[in-house]
């Protein structure tokens, strides 16, 4: 149970970090500084492994368990990046990344009704 | 940037494909000494490519592949024999159309890029995936750098300098580019059986962006009857400008003679 709890925890902290960073990145992204977007990129990039590794832990942990429900409800949140990545264009980027920012708040707003059931 | 090596009455002609981010610049040299070897020689810049980093990142593999189409569909109209030469990505361009197109007299293929697994790929490369199949592909690009494809150091430092001056190729690589060469890449491989063309490889086994892997995967899988496969030793990537440039050009020639139905004295009289 302590384990199912951390790594909610971990993905609510991870996802709002995410939230915050992908904001930030439509400011820092604006400058057109290659150097600057490729850094904040691969920043982005650890964030959303460590994103994806809390859904995938919190789905391990609630396996077998009376949670594995809630597991199942935030899974398609793993998918998310990847679908909006496949479909998004160069020409649309500012719809797409605000579309990002929306499933991730989505996903937060899962985490925290999840949070709020098992306790 | 374009360019176009041409004889009277000739025959034969030879489309040439750039790399990715970069431009016909690459391919003059190699394209005159095919020239001057008998063959007309066109190369023309692709889509996105150019000066602007903006445009290539608007660019799909089909919009290449389209337009290289066009361009050897124009040459067929007014060749008998119109052979296929790529390097990097124009060599999986070349593929791509001899997928499609059964006259391509042949083909070759100069560090094909199928798999990008070379010796300078950065080393948070297991990233790539996160980069490529999410938006932040939209956003990363990673700087050409030492040794830029390039054994030779004379000629290394001018490149280096050119590329500064951002003249003659993209100074960076998009990673939108890298999404589009690899969603064409896995085209290619899925169908490559299609490919009985005759075929010349070419490939560094120090390759700095691509290793052996991509040439392997070529030469094991295409159906072609006539299949020839060099690899050479004293070049990174950019093997038509570096030190076995004149190797290549002699191997280039010596294969597409041998598959030509025209031999040379045919040729000039056909010329004269």
């Amino acid at each position: 149970m302590k384990l199912l709890i951390y790594s909610l925890i971990s993905f609510l902290i991870f996802n709002s970090s995410l939230i915050m960073a992908f904001i930030a990145g439509k400011v820092i992204f604006k400058k057109e500084n290659i150097n600057l977007s490729s850094n904040y990129s691969i920043f982005l990039s650890v964030l959303l492994i460590f994103y994806f590794l809390s859904i995938l832990a919190f789905n391990l942990f609630s396996f077998n368990t009376k949670y594995f429900g809630y597991g199942i409800l935030i899974l398609p949140f793993l998918f998310m990046p990847f679908i909006i990545g496949r479909i998004s264009k160069y020409e649309r980027i500012n719809f797409y990344a605000n579309m990002q920012i929306i499933t991730l708040i989505w996903s937060f707003l899962a985490g925290v009704l999840i949070i709020l059931g098992i306790s | 940037m374009n360019f176009e090596f041409k004889n009277e009455n000739n025959q034969r002609a030879v489309l040439l494909l750039h790399g990715m981010t970069g431009s016909p610049f690459e391919m003059k040299q190699y394209g005159k000494n095919l020239h001057k070897a008998g063959f007309d020689v066109y190369c023309s810049c692709l889509p996105g490519h150019g000066k602007d980093i903006k445009n290539i990142k608007k660019t799909k593999w089909q919009d290449w592949f389209n337009f290289a189409e066009e361009e050897y569909k124009t040459l067929k109209k007014n060749y008998s024999e119109v052979y296929l030469g790529g390097i990097c990505m124009g060599a999986v361009l070349a593929l791509a159309i001899a997928e499609k197109h059964k006259d391509v007299s042949g083909i070759i293929a100069i560090s094909t890029t199928l798999f990008l697994d070379g010796w300078t790929i950065p080393w948070y490369s297991f990233l790539f995936p996160m980069g490529l199949h999410t938006i932040l592909r939209f956003y990363y690009s990673f700087p050409e750098q030492d040794p830029y494809g390039i054994k030779n150091e004379i000629v290394r430092r001018k490149i280096s300098a050119l590329l500064k001056e951002n003249t003659v190729a993209l100074n960076y690589i998009p990673m939108t580019c890298v999404y589009e060469l690899l969603e064409m890449s896995k085209q290619v491989r899925k169908s490559i059986k299609n490919i009985n063309h005759p075929i010349l490889i070419m490939h560094s086994n120090r390759d700095d962006l691509t290793s052996l892997k991509s040439a392997d995967f070529v030469y094991k899988n295409v159906s072609s009857t006539v299949k020839d496969y060099i690899i050479l030793k004293n070049s990174y990537h950019l093997i038509v400008m570096d030190n076995d440039k004149d190797l290549a050009v002699q191997k280039s020639v010596e294969f597409l003679n041998s598959i030509s139905s025209f031999n040379n004295s045919e040729l000039k009289q056909l010329m004269s």
